[in-house]
């Protein structure tokens, strides 16, 4: 019957043969089937299940498919439609209502269509009672069939049953049962009340009392089964097992990695020959030797068919699948594709076998099928080029000479998420660059940046020379003309061994591999053949620079400098190959269309849609969004020790270089750079370092300018958009969407697997932000630079050079050992300030000089995200993110009148910038401004001479810079409203964390508090917290408590600010103590040997207070890290969750094991080793999982926040830029931004975000109650406390909040 | 009839056993034990044992031992020879004091009690030996590296001279007889690291060594006296170079050895089958005396620092072949080392402590030594050789600290989202 047709669909057919009632099942499908189905009209329906399998629903020729399908349904007895593929037409059916939305009319049609038909019938009546008789019989097992069958019969009789699995999942056992029960009787009843007439009622009141009978009777035995108990070695041994599988799983993903990226280039450079026998050998290998990891991988067999479809070798294609099926590897839609190329390529040919190529393509076709892979998957889903289509194509028409090739529009729109619906579909942009710049420049700029990036790196001219930093200007002229000399004969030298050792180590290592028989094997040679030997040993002399230049007290471990290295060859290769490829040709091409898009003045679509329309009308010639897989870090790392080792090995100095007293003294040559061991904790750490002389001619002698790397510094056009996880930003490079810490593919895996569209919002908004143009502010510059080059300031936060760092005392021989001991203590804090000082320094100067590098140019920052969804400019040095000085550089490169009210904007935006008004309303503020008019002029037109009110201020640079901008105002000839301002204003949320937490909670309390609630005022927290405390003290003093006493007129807003904001971020009870005992310590009139006790008391009394006054934050705190806990310790699975805007988050925090960190090359040097750190295959560190998680997860919020701002701020067609919870625009534009910043804070908490995180958590993590071991054991305890907690979300308060709306100093 | 039978028992089993029931049996079985060893103490002892009940309980890795034994005490305090200097002796962690009363009993005169637990108190010796020149401090001795780093952190205070307070200076200075003597139970493996220290102190002719020689008397379990003892041949687990050091800067000499069982508390049973192999025997502990050496015959005292770096610095990796290592300080430098008859398959791990110093001056009087990068490396490594406890020991995992959301991962550098300035900013990508 159908029940058990479903039933069987459902069910493994294990369990089915186990269960009494699967038994009994299975003896009722086999008679019906013989019975009934030798008879059915199997073609009518075919047509259906074609279309339900369909990939398109919407396009005109399914749609008229669709409609003929349905007409035909009319002609099929229904007997026919159950007994058969009721069940795979349900599923298709089911399929595509969850993947299309429900509006979709055509999908609407089908499920009208087959709901009329299957409503009446008997048969479902029946299936009915029989799940009824054999209810007495229902076991563990088939309780998930029965609930699946419920399922799926409510969906097709009523939408209302959709929510029902969601709902189901969320309840206890005992609520299941319940939930079953009165869902069975609902449907009984909508079967019913779909068509009255056929009911009797005798038969609903049968039903509902055999249901109800049957059901307690369920329950009873549900209550009486005790499940089974395992023994504590039975539990380490299944543990073992586990872990042994998990490890088996994780040497399999590892070295399939490792193998791919060999093949990838063994094909590149040409060898495909040697590639397919590699994979051969090591297939051959691992059947033969358990102990060698797996490594028949769907992908490998991808990469070498794509050689033989090349080729068009269709027997060899032929041997590959059936290996396929032997290594049990199930291909996917770029199989199919490379097969059907294979028989389009060989059609061509004058061996072409038709009969051969037919089988195939039938076998092909068939095995699509049932994969239920479409061709329009196979066509569009394998990165195919048009050519490569063109030839799938070809290969199909061997099967279906009428085939044409599926048109598929790609789809532009987001999914349906009621966040965007206030996002028109249709709307058209400005351009983001107009009136920036006009065609010309773009043109040139575009040239420009090309140029940069495929040179790689950028050479900008220092401000002042490096050697400053530790030897004074008027340093020996004599000896720095010596230095210069030497360092140019000692680069020559040196480029010319590495390039002689270089070739001999080649050499060496071709005959190794050839004298061990490893040419099949993965070693490191082919990755030194990818570039040519001029090209390594230019690397190898960059890497010299690099080490020499470095900084005395800090340098990376020797294995991420070989890392780095390694991703240096890799970059360089990546880009050589793609610029082969003619990839970088075409993208040439397409971005100048897209550039030319960026000016347009109005009708322009977003950044990325215009993208896509371009790519879309140019499909010939290469792919441009081709992924190219980057070598794994065992690669890498092995590559870079390789170069390294060669320089370490070879790279000799004269030390008696600089010893100028004996002319005629002969060289001494010793190694220029060395090893050294340094403890990290209980880790030894290799460091490499540079001998002292090699240090001082580099110091001395270098003219090499500040080599970045193109990828550290701003675009000089604008940024790709982000169109995939892979395609964006930077012009030419593979840049991935999201940084994350080595060793993290997880949540990489999970963004590619996640449709594309779900992103697109994230895209977007990146693309909105990066698309921003920026100049430089050059007079604040030229103030910078002049007070950088005289020495610093420490007041400004211009750094001093190390210079001015106090000389080290000097041991003498009459000191005592106390005394030389003191000494020897001095010495290494002062080296240390040396070293802080100078990296300082480094930074400043790095700063400035790319800041006057870029000065009269228009900039662009691209951005990315990190794994929570947070956007951060790519250029690490030089962006809007930076301190005071780094923003005061910045302004908008477009430029707009001030306006009536900008004018006001930018006089309360400085006032905010002081800091001075921070309690005052903004009408204070202004007014505050109005007074202080002639020192804010005095400021701007003679900052250094003057009075310096700026200096005074919080953020001073940024101060200066609005001040000179107020005067320019009231300068402009045409009134201060019509100035063209490119200023951008600050907006800046109060205690975000908070906000977000009071919004989650409802909390009304410390809502108002963080500015949530409209008021006259602004709100401070801190103050109120303080005064809280304060509260709490007096009560305390008053009761005699002696630390209270103490205390008496200490708490101030200052002691508790940072724990109150830190809290947020998960602060705990230690470290909380420690920032208010640093607060303590620095009061003057405080009793210093109190501190301790006086920090631990007022630590225990802010933590109450803030709980009192967030009820809410607190709770849902808790609720955040124990679902965390419970998640990551008793699943064993790393947190993660779903942003509001469809952003996978999956917190990469694992254990790490050490195991996987062996050492990377075996003792010849020769051979990769394949073990990488895939963290999929990790224990998840439950201790930070645990911590991170609430932080982590308000941080997804503020960053959804800011997105959600950001797309409606370029709909409202006003420029946005965001530093996280602060948010820019021009001086014109904060009221528009203002409304849609509060209105986007609604729309966002308006959603059911803890609910829906509950959902998420409940589906992904709960154990069904088989699972469920006995309530004795800790096991059993701890999955039960799992599935509880999970669905306790906290409370909410009273709070309103569409007050948020109405309030003034939400954010501002 | 069998199978039922067995089907009974299992059930019988089943529903009687759980885990508890054995930890519990266990438990009473390993009490037993010191409770029949109790009975055979005399009187005398077994009081000690019940004043001190908590010293009964059997702790699988206990942090300090105690002496309850009068006649291994006596045994101990034979050791500590009385030869007039006139500082007190130092002991550390003397608990009961069975010790102490045996070193006062043989005429010590003046003894300073360094008491790690506020359980024990020195009041009773001091009414039972009215003469004697007693001196409790509260505070470990065995912690002073912890102190001393903590003066390094925060010179305001100064900790280790309350310890070391009022101690005199050797009469001839270092090469007379030694100015302080230690005696004390060292017992798990945390308090390596005050031999650790002793080690550098000792380099540095600091703290403990800035009045004289120190000799110590420790009675040590099996799994500390492999590491002081450790050779080549006791695997490379053993085999590294803070014992090396501790070997070449100081005479080790086992004395005597005396029962585990003299001691409490007593470990936990262990499972014998997770137990490591040793090669001495777990039932004893040792008495060691561990004495500075006057001098390292053809180490210049100026030299002593190089040599602990180059032991340091080569033995990180005890299987690094000695030649290839070396060559890449000084190219060349092989040939010598040939001639001296060294092996180019010798590993630094193969090399006994003399022969590594040995090793040293070997590469030392090179001439080349002096401009080649070794003393650059030691000037840039002297945190490691000056403080090594400051990094080792103090680094603990500090509690309940929130991680670095940020950049929380040791390889974080191509991670950098923090805006705080980074050092080597032109390399970072």
């Amino acid at each position: 019957m159908a029940s058990c047709l479903l039933l069987s669909a459902r069910l493994p057919a294990g369990s089915l043969q186990r269960s009494p009632l699967g038994r009994i099942i299975l003896r009722k499908c086999t008679t019906n089937v013989r019975r009934g189905m030798r008879s059915a009209p199997r073609s009518k329906y075919t047509d259906l299940i074609q279309v339900s399998n369909e990939d398109a629903v919407t396009t005109s020729t399914a749609r008229i498919k669709a409609v003929s399908a349905a007409r035909a349904l009319d002609g099929i007895s229904t007997d026919d439609l159950v007994f058969f593929r009721l069940s795979t037409i349900v599923d298709g059916v089911r399929h595509k209502l969850s993947e299309v939305p429900p509006t979709e009319p055509m999908t609407e049609t089908i499920a009208h269509r087959i709901r009329d038909l299957v409503a009446p019938l008997s048969h479902y009546r029946a299936a009915l009672m029989e799940i009824v008789d054999e209810s007495e019989s229902i076991t563990q097992h088939s309780y998930g069939a029965l609930n699946e069958y419920v399922y799926i019969l409510g969906k097709v009789v009523d939408p209302w049953m959709l929510k029902f699995k969601e709902k189901n999942a969320a309840l206890t056992e005992k609520g299941k049962l319940r939930m079953l029960r009165s869902n069975l009787e609902t449907l009984a009843l909508k079967l019913r009340s779909a068509r009255v007439e056929e009911w009797p009622e005798a038969d609903t009141s049968y039903i509902r009392t055999r249901l109800e009978k049957a059901l307690n009777a369920a329950e009873e035995r549900e209550n009486r089964i005790k499940p089974v108990k395992t023994t504590a070695k039975q539990r380490a041994e299944l543990a073992r097992i586990a872990a042994a599988e998990m490890e088996d799983a994780s040497r399999h993903a590892s070295f399939v990695m490792s193998l791919r990226a060999h093949l990838e280039l063994l094909i590149h450079l040409g060898r495909p020959h040697d590639a397919v026998e590699t994979f051969h050998q090591y297939l051959r290998v691992s059947a033969a030797d358990d102990s060698h990891p797996r490594v028949a991988h769907v992908d490998l067999f991808n990469l070498v068919l794509r050689i033989d479809a090349q080729k068009g070798d269709l027997t060899s294609v032929k041997q590959l699948f059936c290996l396929m099926e032997e290594f049990k590897t199930d291909p996917n839609a770029p199989s199919f594709a490379a097969v059907l190329e294979c028989v389009g390529v060989a059609k061509s040919k004058s061996t072409f076998n038709y009969d051969q190529a037919k089988t195939i393509v039938s076998q092909v076709l068939k095995g699509m099928k049932e994969r239920q892979c479409s061709d329009s998957d196979v066509i569009y889903k394998s990165h195919s080029t048009l050519e490569q289509k063109k030839l799938i194509a070809e290969g199909i028409r061997i099967a279906n000479p009428l085939y044409e090739i599926p048109e598929r529009r790609p789809r532009y729109g987001y999914m349906p998420n009621p966040l965007l619906n206030g996002l028109c579909k249709e709307h058209k942009y400005a351009g983001p660059n107009f009136g920036v710049l006009d065609s010309a420049q773009m043109k040139e700029f575009s040239r420009e940046q090309f140029e940069t990036e495929m040179r790689g790196h950028v050479d900008i001219v220092p401000i002042v020379r490096l050697s400053n930093a530790h030897h004074p200007k008027e340093g020996d002229e004599k000896l720095i003309k010596i230095a210069e000399e030497k360092l140019v004969e000692a680069e020559n030298k040196w480029e010319e061994t590495l390039r002689e050792v270089f070739r001999k180590e080649m050499e060496a290592l071709e005959l190794q591999v050839l004298a061990s028989r490893r040419q099949r094997c993965i070693t490191i040679l082919p990755y030194l053949q990818c570039l040519e030997q001029d090209e390594f040993v230019d690397l190898m002399m960059q890497e010299i620079r690099r080490l020499s230049e470095g900084s005395e007290t800090y340098t990376p471990s020797t294995r991420m400098m070989n890392k780095q290295l390694g991703q240096f060859v890799m970059n360089k290769y990546m880009l050589k190959r793609r610029s082969n490829s003619g990839v970088i040709g075409k993208l040439e091409e397409l971005y100048g269309k897209f550039a030319d898009n960026c000016i347009d003045e109005t009708g322009v679509d977003i950044p990325r849609v215009a993208w896509q329309k371009i790519v879309a009308a140019n499909q010939s010639g290469p792919n441009v969004d081709k992924i190219l897989h980057s070598w794994p870090s065992n690669v890498l790392i092995t590559v870079g020790k390789f170069l390294n080792q060669i320089i370490l090995n070879n790279i000799k100095i004269d030390a008696r270089m600089f010893n100028t007293t004996n002319k005629n003294q002969k060289p001494l040559l010793l190694p220029a750079f060395f090893k050294l061991y340094r403890s990290q904790g209980v880790m030894m750490r290799e460091e490499l370092k540079v001998h002292p002389v090699a240090a001082k001619l580099y110091r001395l002698g270098s003219h090499h300018p500040l080599r970045f790397d193109a990828e550290v510094v701003p675009m000089v056009s604008p940024p790709l958009p982000w169109v995939s996880n892979r395609f964006g930003g930077y012009l030419t490079s593979t840049a991935k969407i999201m940084r994350l810490p080595p060793g993290a593919h997880q949540q990489f895996a999970e963004l590619n697997r996640v449709p594309a569209q779900q992103l697109y919002p994230t895209y977007d908004s990146l693309n909105q932000l990066s698309a921003n143009p920026w100049i430089v502010n050059e007079p604040v510059l030229d103030l910078a630079i002049d007070i950088f080059v005289c020495g610093g300031d420490d007041h400004l936060e211009i750094p001093k050079p190390p210079l001015a760092c106090p000389a080290p005392p000097v041991i003498t021989s009459d000191m005592t050992k106390k005394e030389k001991f003191k000494a020897h203590v001095d010495k290494i804090h002062l080296k240390r300030l040396k070293g802080e000082m100078y990296s300082l320094w480094c930074d400043a100067l790095y700063k400035l000089s790319i800041a006057n590098h870029f000065r009269k140019r228009i900039l662009w920052f691209p951005h990315n995200i990190d794994f929570r969804g947070r956007a951060y400019p790519c250029p690490p040095h030089f962006n809007h993110l930076g301190a005071d000085l780094t923003r005061a550089l910045l302004l908008f490169a477009k430029g707009q009148p001030l306006g009536l009210k900008g004018f006001d904007w930018l006089k309360i935006h400085l006032v905010n910038l002081t800091g001075h008004k921070k309690r005052d309303p903004i009408s204070g503020r202004l007014n505050y401004a109005n007074d202080m008019m002639g020192d804010i002029m005095d400021s701007a037109e003679r900052p250094l001479t003057g009075k310096g009110w700026w200096k005074d201020s919080d953020e001073p640079w940024q101060t200066l810079a609005a001040c000179k901008e107020v005067a320019a105002a009231i300068r402009c000839e045409a009134g201060p409203e019509n100035h063209v301002s490119h200023f951008p204003i600050h907006q800046d949320g109060s205690c975000n964390g908070l906000q977000h937490y009071a919004a989650l909670g409802r909390d009304p309390q410390g809502a108002f508090s963080v500015n949530l609630g409209a008021a006259e005022r602004p709100q401070d927290v801190y103050s109120d917290v303080a005064a809280m405390v304060e509260r709490e003290r007096v009560r305390d003093a008053a009761k005699g408590v002696k630390i209270a006493a103490a205390l008496e007129g200490m708490i101030k807003r200052k002691v508790i600010k940072q724990t109150v904001m830190t809290t947020v971020y998960g602060v705990t009870r230690y470290g909380a103590r420690l920032q208010i005992a640093k607060q303590l310590k620095d009061l003057d009139d405080f009793p210093q040997d109190m501190c301790f006790a006086a920090s631990q008391y007022l630590t225990q009394k802010t933590f109450l207070c803030l709980q009192e006054m967030f009820t809410g934050t607190k709770l849902i705190q808790d609720w955040f890290t124990e679902c965390a806990r419970l998640i990551s310790g008793v699943c064993g699975q790393p947190v993660e969750w779903i942003s509001p805007l469809g952003l996978p988050v999956i917190q990469p925090y694992h254990r790490g094991g050490k195991k996987n960190f062996g050492s990377s090359v075996d003792a010849t040097g020769l051979r990769i080793n394949t073990r990488n750190l895939v963290d999929s295959f990790e224990r998840p560190n439950t201790m930070k999982q645990k911590n991170a998680f609430p932080p982590n997860f308000i941080h997804s919020l503020d960053s959804t926040h800011m997105m959600l701002t950001s797309l409606y701020c370029q709909q409202a067609g006003i420029s946005f830029v965001s530093v996280h919870d602060c948010y820019w625009t021009h001086p014109c534009t904060v009221d528009v931004m203002n409304e849609i910043c509060r209105d986007q804070f609604v729309a966002l908490h308006s959603q059911p975000i803890l609910e829906d995180l509950r959902d998420f958590m409940v589906s992904k993590y709960s154990f069904p109650h088989q699972d469920l071991d006995d309530g004795g054991t800790v096991q059993g305890i701890a999955k039960r406390k799992l599935n509880r907690t999970l669905t306790e979300v906290p409370e909410k308060g009273s709070f309103d909040l569409q007050q948020v709306k109405h309030s003034t100093y939400f954010f501002s | 009839m069998r199978s039922f039978l067995r089907g009974e028992l299992l059930r019988y089993y089943r529903r009687n056993f759980s885990w508890t029931s054995v930890n519990e049996a266990r438990r009473r079985a390993s009490h037993a034990d010191v409770d029949v060893f109790c009975q055979t103490l005399p009187e005398n002892e077994r009081n000690i044992l019940d004043q001190y009940s908590s010293l009964r309980r059997r702790i699988s890795t206990p942090s300090s031992l105690y002496c309850v034994e009068q006649t291994v005490a006596d045994r101990v305090a034979n050791l500590v020879l009385n030869d007039g200097t006139a500082n007190p002796v130092l002991e550390v962690r003397p608990g009961p004091g069975l010790i102490t009363r045996a070193m006062l009993r043989q005429g010590i005169p003046a003894i300073r009690l360094f008491q790690d637990s506020a359980l024990f108190g020195a009041s009773s010796i001091k009414r039972d030996f009215p003469d004697a020149a007693i001196d409790s401090i509260m505070d470990d001795l065995l912690l002073l590296s912890k102190r001393d780093y903590a003066d390094f952190q925060d010179p305001t205070e100064h900790r280790v001279a309350r310890l070391l307070d009022g101690l005199q200076p050797a009469e001839n200075g270092w090469r007379g007889d030694p100015a302080l003597k230690i005696v004390g139970t060292l017992c798990s493996r945390k308090d390596m690291a005050f031999l650790r220290y002793m080690t550098s102190s000792c380099l540095s002719r600091r703290t403990l060594f800035q009045f004289g020689r120190v000799r110590s008397v420790f009675i040590v379990p099996s799994s500390i006296y492999e590491h002081v003892t450790a050779r080549p041949t006791s695997g490379f687990i053993l085999y590294k170079s803070s014992n090396i050091l501790l070997q070449l800067l100081f005479d080790v000499k086992l004395l005597d050895t005396v029962p585990r069982s003299a001691f409490f508390p007593w470990p936990l049973a262990k499972n014998v089958a997770r137990k490591r192999r040793s090669n001495f025997n777990e039932d004893h502990m040792y008495i060691v005396s561990i004495e500075a050496k006057r001098d390292i015959p053809g180490v210049p005292e100026t030299q002593m620092r190089e040599l602990a770096f180059f032991i340091f610095h080569h033995l990180t990796s005890r299987s690094r072949t000695v030649i290839p290592a070396l060559e890449q300080w000084i190219p060349g430098c092989g040939v010598k080392l040939i001639e001296q008859g060294h092996g180019i398959f010798t590993r630094f791990g193969d090399l006994e402590p003399d022969k590594l110093k040995d090793l040293f001056l070997i590469f030392a009087s090179h001439p080349e030594y002096e401009s080649c990068a070794f003393k650059e490396a030691l000037n840039l490594a002297q945190d490691a050789i000056d403080f090594p406890f400051s990094l080792a020991d103090v680094s603990e995992k500090k509690p309940g600290v929130v991680p670095d959301l940020d950049a929380d991962h040791d390889e974080s550098d191509e991670h950098h989202i923090s805006v705080q300035p980074r050092h080597r900013l032109a390399d970072e990508a």
